[in-house]
């Protein structure tokens, strides 16, 4: 495990950030003595008649001060900013072997509770001292010890009648931390940046051959104050800034086009350059047009397929990636098991198989800042659990080593390796490496993918370039489509944005409409070389686990570091769903 | 008996003709996408008969404190369009009811942000891309709505879809309200700070809810209309726990249309002092049994119980849902409430004595002036309240559809007014409250005088009833012993039944604002009544959570 070296001491004075508030009224040390009072009084006194009292008792205050604007064609749509606190309690009765958790309490999710652990998540008021927390305090904590007792009572009940095969400790251990990971940045100029996406938006202004499109930013800073029954307390600062322009047309025939122009950091500060970011919003809207006019594929293509920079990222992160976080099977009331898809657990009982070429290693690795200059998204020092954050090898020249977990431990990952976000489990920055022998300069790839292609006497082969990210398919994009984006929502395929047929004389031609067929976690064995340069992708990882059950964020902002990729075969189609019909109207024209 | 009501009406005069203002910019810019749409639609197999834009800018404001700090703060302005496109005839449209459905899967483009300055170009390209999703949906729904028609039973009501209406031209005067937060914020967290020191009051809140906005509507019949919307409420919460796990809980609100007009300091503060005697005398008092006997209602309870019990009942179009029980359908010029009561709904009156009336407005969302209705004459049914959509034997609006932006107007109320013929001083009422207890063999009976709101069933599938939820009741007695506070009861009982058992109604008036949800969402209204006295009520026992109180006494 990497040392890592914490400020112990709390720092009083200099806790307030300049421009985004996230100090509230209280004082930090205010905020975590009235914590701790409220835990210690708990822990030795809070037991209902006969029921066991608690063993372990977290608690989480979260306070948010979210800003967000939007824009169309150079106007404002939206501006909003909004400071919530949250306060969530959990209680664990019975002990680390067996506790409230890993179970489904069926009746609770009917009555609109909170399931698995009792756990609380409550808004308290945005401003805070010593007394109107401790008050928050006794009154979550009293609800969830009830739950919590209620549910482990439950569960003891519904144990009685089986044969547990495995029987896994419900919570790990962890060695107590205490920490500070507070960050003070500069004061952000949020006018400067409304201006901003009020002229990437009017870019569009030049395109009136695109029906809608949308530009958004959202700068969501978050500070946490934890204090656990163990020992554990931190204070923690985490950011969050997002730029977000999207696009949407339908080509003749209706086929609908979309682009998304995404940037992701941790500061504003880290965000491209004014001119940057026009340059990215005219290039999609300029990819637009000529996808509007290009061809798609006639009949379904199989071969080999190089997949370079943001796809090649993008297909790990949404086929190979979901499968690395360990994922507890929930009992519950009536012996109904929850667990993840076949999509997404296919390596939970792999750990020592291969799931790589013997090539490539996969790691993830928190505690880096940035990388090759580029600001890292998926980075931290403590995780939620007050867990430090760990380097983790899950593949090993090819070899599955372990899964990224938090404090539920499953058979083969028995302890938290720091990977507790957002009330989920989550990469943070995944890195995919290749042995010297089969990295290979981007030239090089192309020969040898051209190669492969005349060898397998193709008429031509495939690169793709972009992918669609499917997180803001169904939010930004979603929206502005009016629900037209569901054309490309399909089980099993990915659909693209930048593919392009290549002939054996190096000539490329831009496709339309078409996705990756049948791509599954082990169809990446059949990788045969990559770049020796890496691309490095922010974005916002959908949460594996569902969030529903944990309250967990549907996103977490993280980092995926991989070369190109050249697989051996795929298979990519166009799409075949029917199409929505074109407007009946041409778009308006405004006379200036 | 005195009719001592002096009902001083402040009423608004809303000048239709000679409008003071014209046409804002943004009806310029809106109109041509309109006429667009209408003029190119004509040819198409089912061309568009009436398409109409709301515009809303919005001015919402929500402070919030707990225990003398900021709770919440939420200020929030947007500019949103909703779109209504009919295909079809008035006489048959695309918003037919579809029968026999459990859910009508219909697509709708819901709420459109528009940008806050009026650029032609961004905007008519919004509205042309809204439009045409819209119209899409609607060709969609006729569908679906024509074959409906041919596979089920010959309709009950046969009255149209949509009631054909003079254009009406229309630009009040007023402006979007920006309320001092820097002052509320002391003002909430000094109130707030007064529950700090009981600990038996397990939650608490003192809020500011403003609510501020333009409401353009344009529509291909020609109907142009600008409104103002205001109105603000400070609310004040608290509740507690008995030991036998009854939550109980108390308010006090207060609404006024502009953040100054709303009362001192002073005033609230005292309103407290009683809320908390109050909260501290219902944790300790008795709970009521089940009854069944004589009660009295005050004003303002009497309003909320005319609004659940008889108002959503007056709604016109409810009467044409086959699925709903159609309480008053074929009552009109029936007796339903004894000779001497009078139920208004009047829009246009602004204030009773001092109070505002939060139904108040002009002109309805559909772009119909606000009427005043009589539904209730001498005891006699005259008519239901009606928005654009017909029942049978009512083919026009009475300036009653409503909504709040997202949603597509329905008939909703606005001032519900209770009258008298005939009253008396609301203590005689307390004796002859004993009288009829006593004549019915009941040592009791009881006097409700804060609710909280209720429920009431209009479908056919389930029984016919209403559930009210009073806070604040007492226990009249027969022998004259000092009245008593209760709690844990819910008043019940059929509709019909109850409205025969009204027997008087006091000299005095009371009046409840509040904001009622529907289907088309939130939209302020009031309910004023006298206090009225019922021969024959039915309480029931109260839900009760089965959570205990806290284990650990507060910190």
């Amino acid at each position: 495990m990497k040392k890592i070296l914490f400020l112990i001491a709390f720092i009083i004075s200099s806790f307030s950030l300049s421009a985004q508030n996230l100090s509230v009224a209280a004082k930090p040390n205010e905020i975590l003595r009235a914590m701790h009072d409220e835990l210690n009084r708990s822990m030795s006194d809070l037991k209902l008649e006969s029921l066991e009292r608690p063993y372990f008792i977290e608690y989480t205050l979260t306070i948010t001060d979210k800003f967000n604007a939007n824009a169309k064609l150079g106007n404002l749509t939206e501006k909003h900013n909004r400071k919530i606190a949250e306060l969530s309690v959990k209680v664990r009765v019975g002990s680390y072997e067996r506790d409230n958790s890993n179970f489904m309490d069926l009746s609770s999710l009917f009555s609109g509770g909170i399931i698995d652990i009792s756990s609380l998540g409550n808004q308290v008021p945005i401003d805070m001292n010593y007394k109107v927390l401790r008050r928050e305090l006794w009154l979550a904590t009293d609800a969830a010890y009830k739950s919590a007792a209620e549910t482990y009572s439950k569960k003891l009940a519904s144990l009685k009648n089986i044969i547990q095969k495995d029987t896994i400790p419900d919570f790990a251990k962890a060695k107590p931390f205490k920490g500070v990971d507070t960050i003070i940045i500069e004061k952000i100029d949020f006018d400067k940046i409304t201006n901003e996406i009020l002229e990437t938006s009017a870019i569009f202004r030049n395109y009136p051959q695109i029906y809608s499109s949308n530009v958004s930013f959202e700068f969501i800073p978050v500070r946490t104050y934890y204090v656990n029954s163990e020992g554990t307390e931190y204070i923690k600062d985490e950011f969050f800034t997002g730029f977000e322009a999207v696009a949407y047309m339908q080509a003749d025939k209706g086929t609908p086009v979309v682009e998304h122009y995404n940037a992701y950091a941790r500061f504003p500060k880290d965000l491209p350059s004014l001119d940057s970011l026009k340059k990215g919003v005219d290039a999609i809207a300029k990819n637009m047009m000529r996808l509007a006019s290009a061809p798609t594929l006639e009949e379904s293509y199989n071969g080999p397929v190089l997949v370079e920079g943001q796809a090649a990222c993008e297909v790990f992160a949404q086929v190979f990636v979901p499968n690395l976080i360990a994922q507890r099977e929930q009992s519950s009331e009536g012996r109904f098991s929850f667990g993840g898809s076949d999509k997404t657990n296919l390596f939970q009982k792999k750990i020592g198989g291969r799931v790589l070429p013997e090539f490539l290693s996969v790691k993830d690795d928190p505690s880096l800042n940035t990388f090759q200059g580029v600001p890292l998204l998926g980075y931290y020092k403590i995780d939620d659990e007050g867990v430090p954050a760990q380097t983790v090898n899950l593949v090993v020249n090819g070899y599955l080593k372990t899964l990224l977990n938090n404090r539920t431990p499953i058979k083969r990952v028995l302890e938290s390796n720091g990977h507790a976000r957002d009330g989920s489990i989550m990469i943070s920055n995944l890195f995919i490496t290749s042995t010297q022998d089969k990295a290979m300069p981007q030239k090089d790839l192309k020969k040898k993918f051209l190669d492969l292609v005349k060898q397998r006497e193709l008429p031509y082969g495939i690169i793709i370039r972009k992918v669609i990210d499917k997180n803001i398919l169904s939010t930004s994009l979603s929206k502005i489509t009016f629900g037209n984006t569901s054309y490309f929502m399909k089980q099993n395929a990915i659909p693209l944005l930048q593919a392009y047929k290549v002939y054996p004389d190096g000539k490329e031609e831009l496709l339309k409409n078409i996705e990756i067929n049948s791509l599954t976690a082990q169809s990446f064995k059949d990788i045969i070389n990559v770049g020796n340069k890496l691309y490095i992708l922010n974005y916002l990882a959908p949460t594996v686990i569902q969030s529903f059950s944990f309250g967990s964020a549907g996103y977490i902002g993280s980092s995926i570091i991989a070369p190109d990729l050249l697989f051996e075969d795929m298979e990519i189609n166009s799409n075949d769903k029917d199409t929505p019909k074109l407007p009946f109207l041409a778009p308006p024209v405004v006379n200036k | 008996m005195i009719y001592a009501i002096i009902i001083s009406l402040v009423l608004f005069i809303s000048n239709f003709d000679a409008s003071a203002q014209t046409q804002s910019k943004l009806i310029q810019i809106v109109k041509p996408e309109l006429q667009r749409y209408m003029d190119s639609l004509k040819t198409q197999p089912t061309p568009p008969y009436y398409i109409s834009y709301y515009i809303a800018d919005n001015r919402n404001i929500n402070i919030s404190s707990i225990n003398g700090v900021l709770d919440n703060k939420i200020i929030d302005s947007s500019r949103s369009l909703d779109i209504q496109v009919r295909v079809g005839d008035y006489k048959f449209d695309n918003t037919h009811i579809i029968r026999g459905t459990s859910y009508d899967y219909s697509p709708s483009v819901g709420q459109i942000e528009l940008p806050f300055n009026d650029d032609e170009q961004t905007i008519r390209n919004i509205i042309w891309l809204a439009t045409d999703k819209a119209y899409k949906n609607a060709i969609e729904r006729y569908e679906k709505a024509l074959t409906n028609a041919k596979v089920k039973v010959k309709e009950e009501d046969t009255s149209a879809d949509f009631t054909r209406e003079q254009p009406v031209k229309f630009y009040g005067k007023g402006n979007i309200i920006t309320p001092n937060v820097d002052k509320i914020i002391p003002l909430l967290n000094t109130l707030s700070k007064k529950f700090e020191s009981y600990p038996w009051i397990y939650s608490s809140n003192v809020s500011f809810r403003g609510n501020s906005r333009k409401k353009t509507l344009i529509t291909s019949e020609g109907t142009e209309t600008e409104t103002y919307e205001n109105y603000f409420y400070i609310y004040v919460n608290a509740s507690t726990k008995t030991d036998d796990g009854m939550d109980i809980p108390l308010y006090k609100s207060y609404f006024s249309f502009s953040p100054d007009s709303l009362p001192s300091a002073d005033i609230i503060s005292k309103d407290i002092d009683q809320l908390i005697s109050l909260l501290d005398g219902l944790r300790k008092a008795p709970l009521a049994e089940t009854f069944t006997g004589p009660a009295m209602l005050s004003g303002s309870a009497a309003g909320v119980f005319f609004h659940e019990i008889f108002g959503h009942r007056i709604e016109g179009y409810r009467e044409k849902n086959p699925e709903a029980a159609q309480t008053f359908k074929k009552m009109v010029g029936q007796k339903v409430l004894p000779s001497f009561l009078n139920v208004i709904s009047d829009p246009k009156r602004k204030y009773i004595d001092h109070t505002p009336l939060a139904g108040y407005y002009e002109v309805d969302d559909e772009g119909v002036p606000a009427q005043k209705v009589d539904v209730v004459k001498n005891g006699i049914f005259k008519s239901f309240l009606m928005s654009r959509t017909p029942i049978e034997g009512f083919d026009h609006s009475n300036g009653h559809g409503r909504k709040s932006p997202g949603y597509a107007p329905v008939t909703r109320q606005s001032n519900l007014i209770v009258l008298a013929d005939s009253t008396m001083p609301v203590e005689n009422m307390k004796n002859k409250l004993r009288q009829i207890a006593k004549e019915q063999g009941k040592d009791y009976g009881l006097y409700f005088i804060v609710v909280e709101g209720g429920f009431t069933i209009i479908q056919r599938t389930i029984p016919n009833s209403f559930n009210v939820m009073p806070l604040v009741v007492y226990k009249v007695y027969v022998d004259g012993k000092p009245d008593e506070l209760v709690r844990g009861v819910d008043l019940i009982g059929t509709p019909l039944t109850t409205f025969a058992n009204i027997v008087a109604a006091g000299n005095d008036m009371e009046t409840f604002n509040g904001v009622c949800g529907a289907e088309s969402g939130w939209v302020p209204v009031s309910a004023s009544s006298p206090t009225l006295l019922v021969s024959r009520i039915e309480v029931q026992k109260k839900y009760v959570s089965q959570s205990k109180p806290p284990i650990l006494p507060a910190p």
